[in-house]
């Protein structure tokens, strides 16, 4: 009897000690009804990995592409190729390495405070990585949707040539069709107004220099990509172009930046006033930059609250050089997005979306809405106790640039991509794990 | 007594706890209790009395009882976006219970209790996907509670005590600022003592088959001042947002309770009990840390918990099997606190369903050994954290074996009293 109990006993305890685990299910993994086995990604700067103002391998090995693909083995997907720079700075298509937060001293302090400078590691030549392609990751920084199907672009573009088959005769569709793809991503529109807008949206002085591409041209180019990228059955996924003045470029320097006292504003008043400029005035506080409008006498104005300052004017100019409050120093148009330039872009972004959605939707694919993407980061996210947002440094999503993300802003984008994907074709791949990836680093 | 003291001594400041009932309240203040599923408000069969119903001191002996649990949770977290699977790193806790009673008139009793009914503990692994939520939390409160009962007639009494709670709390998570020269992330410890006073009081009737109970804990409010609040791996360009030295205030609210209980006779040998709980946690309405030196990075900003009130049932049976062997059984459900949306790594909480058994096995007239034995499922919980983005399931499982004396110090009365 007193067996049996004790055997009972030790059953019991073994029973309950069993019963204390927790028994979590995870979701079954799958691939629905798409094939991964073969994955190309096709695309610009955000394609490549680019950041900081660079490509680099770190921006490489931190490329949404590459976060897709890695979640893509988990459903069959094969090797991802990238034509991989060497160690180092990485280059930003001529010789200047990546960007890293470093201390300045500022014009009017000595005190130095925390800017993007140039990674002391130096410039990564664009090595001529050729004979290892054909390569799964196309991304090509500077690339506009209308380039996408030009041979010729590839000898001017130093980022294609470094990796294409034939420079002069290669396009970045020819490049992306000798994978063969099952599973393609296509993200091409981002530098048909961005280009225009990063150079302050003036007139533009060549083929290849910074103009609005035409809506027409853009939705034929992407209309033969896709065509030829589904020839034989793939399944894909197509982004739209986010709303590009949202990004830190644009939004980090206050169009009202010049704070003054009552004294230094009388002082500014009378030079206005003695330079026949009597209709501009000055306050105490703070008071919009001094800028060109070309539109209206006197040829000037002050910056409003619908004027973007780019984040490439110069920093020290504005705090000690006068700019944008001497008379003498107004902000260039290359400096300032105004309020026609900005609805002109967000126009043709518009337009380019519309063209893109119905492409997605002639050829069934995966539509990655990023142009809602940005405006939810644009108005503040969290991801598992990180805040993120559109902040330039802090905001934590961009890289030093302005314009690109970082690591972390990348992942994020992988996801976005993963859920349309997912929705799509009926696929469960999990998602990346944003805390994973490395935000801006902080000396 | 000497050795009892230094008992109580060492346990002060070696245990630590993991919340086992609703919220962070802690089901483990009597062997006997828990074995019949945590029920004594209306049965008092010991000192543990004193914490359940401080009136049914009158109806107990001169005696002391100690115990300890071995508490063993096991916490796991699915996270939706990645499918994967966390699992909080094992911990075993081992909160305990003293109380003690002395008569110091007929009608007039003495006790003092010394437990722990509030506590929590979780050790998430390093880098885990909520790490910038939560690494670990350990929240530890002991109270201590001199008590007196008064006995009105044969078969009723009132009791009061007073309560002086103290304990401390550690919390540490990493933040997203990650250094350009180590690749090290900063992590944040928060770590303070605190104390708070209320008391508790109840009245108990004693009838021939049924017992009735009523007790009221009131809410403690801890209070922590000037804890640490300790920053490493701060990059040296952010090192002005932490500074170091810094210090943090800070209150929790112990929430009150009001609970219901009564005991009947079923059978000569066999008594049932039922108690039932409400406990106003809406006092915990959120948590915040209202730093000495503020920065950009550093806010008093208040984190909504919203808790709301919520009910147990809790319902035991115990059984006089031989002469020398008392054994139990029981059960419980408890109602969560917590929210959709407010669900955090910090306490992962749900509706929870406990099985309790135990028995007493009476060594010689004056010694009994009390063992009691837990098995607790805290339902799988999925939502979405309002504050924080972190999305997927919790799930808890707890086992708490536990063992106990009861010493009386009076050999005749317990003859007398017992069942």
């Amino acid at each position: 009897m007193k067996k049996i109990f004790t055997l009972a006993a030790i059953y019991f305890l073994v029973l309950t000690f069993q019963a204390c685990k927790t028994n979590l299910e995870q979701a079954d993994i799958k691939s629905g009804n798409a094939d991964f086995t073969r994955y190309v990604a096709i695309g610009n700067s955000l394609t490549s990995g680019y950041a900081d103002g660079a490509l680099s391998l770190y921006g490489q090995q931190n490329s949404f592409t590459k976060m897709l693909a890695d979640q893509f083995k988990l459903v069959g997907g094969g090797d991802f190729k990238i034509p991989y720079m060497n160690p180092g700075g990485g280059s930003d298509g001529s010789s200047n390495p990546r960007r890293i937060l470093g201390f300045v001293l500022p014009c009017n302090s000595n005190i130095p405070s925390l800017s993007p400078v140039l990674d002391p590691a130096g410039y990564t030549d664009l090595n001529n990585v050729k004979d290892g392609g054909p390569y799964n990751l196309v991304g090509v920084p500077g690339a506009r949707a209308i380039d996408g199907n030009l041979g010729i672009y590839s000898l001017f573009n130093p980022f294609l040539n470094r990796f294409c088959l034939t420079p002069g005769v290669s396009s970045i569709l020819s490049e992306a069709l000798r994978i063969n793809a099952t599973f393609f991503t296509l993200w091409l529109g981002n530098n048909d107004v961005l280009a225009y807008a990063l150079g302050g949206a003036i007139t533009p002085t060549g083929f290849f220099s910074a103009s609005l591409s035409d809506t027409a041209q853009v939705r034929t180019t992407l209309t033969t990509m896709v065509d030829s990228l589904t020839k034989n059955g793939a399944k894909g996924a197509i982004a739209n172009v986010p709303d590009v003045t949202s990004v830190p470029y644009f939004t980090t320097i206050p169009w009202n930046g010049v704070v003054l006292t009552q004294g230094k504003a009388d002082t500014l008043n009378a030079l206005y006033q003695a330079n026949g400029l009597g209709s501009i005035t000055w306050q105490a506080g703070a008071n919009g930059f001094l800028i060109v409008d070309s539109a209206a006498p006197p040829y000037m104005r002050h910056a409003t609250a619908e004027d973007l300052i780019l984040i490439t004017t110069p920093g020290d100019s504005l705090k000690c050089g006068q700019w944008g409050i001497s008379p003498a120093k107004p902000l260039k148009d290359a400096n300032v997005l105004d309020k026609n330039e900005i609805a002109t872009i967000n126009l043709y972004t518009a337009q380019y979306n519309a063209s893109i959605s119905a492409i997605a939707s002639k050829y069934n694919l995966a539509l990655v809405d990023m142009n809602s993407y940005m405006k939810t980061i644009k108005s503040g996210m969290v991801y598992n106790g990180i805040t993120l947002n559109t902040t330039f440094v802090t905001g934590g999503a961009f890289s030093l640039d302005g314009v690109h993300p970082n690591p972390r802003g990348y992942a994020l984008i992988a996801n976005e991509f993963l859920k349309r994907i997912n929705a799509t074709y009926n696929a469960n791949i999990p998602y990346v794990d944003v805390t994973k990836y490395e935000g801006t680093k902080f000396p | 007594m000497k050795k009892i003291i230094v008992f109580i001594y060492i346990m002060l400041f070696w245990t630590s706890y993991q919340s086992i009932a609703g919220g962070f309240k802690l089901g483990l203040q009597g062997q006997k209790q828990l074995g019949m599923g945590h029920t004594g408000v209306g049965f008092a069969q010991d000192a543990t009395t004193l914490y359940f119903n401080p009136a049914g001191l009158s109806f107990v002996s001169p005696q002391l009882n100690v115990g300890l649990f071995a508490l063993i949770p096991n916490t796991s977290f699915l996270d939706k976006n990645t499918n994967s699977i966390t699992h909080a790193v094992s911990q075993v806790f081992t909160p305990f219970s003293a109380y003690g009673n002395i008569k110091l008139t007929k009608k007039i009793n003495f006790g003092f209790g010394a437990y722990t009914p509030f506590g929590s503990g979780l050790l998430y692994p390093y880098e885990w996907t909520g790490r910038y939520i939560l690494h670990s939390i350990n929240l530890q409160t002991i109270f201590l509670q001199p008590t007196l009962s008064y006995r009105i007639s044969d078969a009723f009494s009132i009791g009061a005590g007073f309560v002086y709670g103290f304990g401390h709390v550690t919390l540490e998570k990493d933040l997203p600022i990650q250094s350009a020269v180590t690749n090290d992330i900063a992590h944040a410890k928060l770590n303070g003592k605190g104390s708070g006073i209320g008391f508790n009081a109840g009245a108990y009737y004693k009838g021939e088959k049924v017992h009735l109970g009523l007790t009221y804990h009131s809410k403690v409010v801890m209070k922590v001042k000037n804890g640490d609040a300790i920053f490493t791996n701060i990059p040296i360009s952010t090192s002005s947002n932490f500074p170091t030295g810094n210090t943090f205030n800070a209150s929790l609210p112990l929430p009150s309770e009001i609970a219901a209980g009564t005991s009947f006779k079923i059978s000569k040998k066999t008594r049932v009990a039922l108690d039932l709980n409400y406990t106003f946690w809406q006092s915990f309405d959120s948590l915040g840390f209202d730093y000495k030196m503020n920065t950009a990075a550093l806010s008093d900003a208040k984190s909504p918990r919203l808790y709301k009130n919520a009910v147990s049932v809790k319902l035991g049976l115990q059984h006089e099997a031989t002469k020398n062997m008392i054994i139990r059984i029981g059960g419980f459900y408890d109602q969560t606190p917590v929210q959709d949306g407010y669900v955090a790594p910090e306490l992962p909480d749900n509706n929870k369903i406990g099985l309790t058994c135990g028995a007493t096995f009476k060594i010689y007239e004056r010694c009994h050994i009390d063992c009691s034995l837990l098995y607790e499922n805290v339902a799988k919980r999925s939502q979405r954290n309002h504050e924080t983005g972190l999305e997927g399931t919790f799930q808890t499982k707890v086992i708490a074996p536990g063992v106990g004396i009861t010493y009386l110090l009076q050999k005749r009365t317990y003859k007398r009293k017992r069942y």
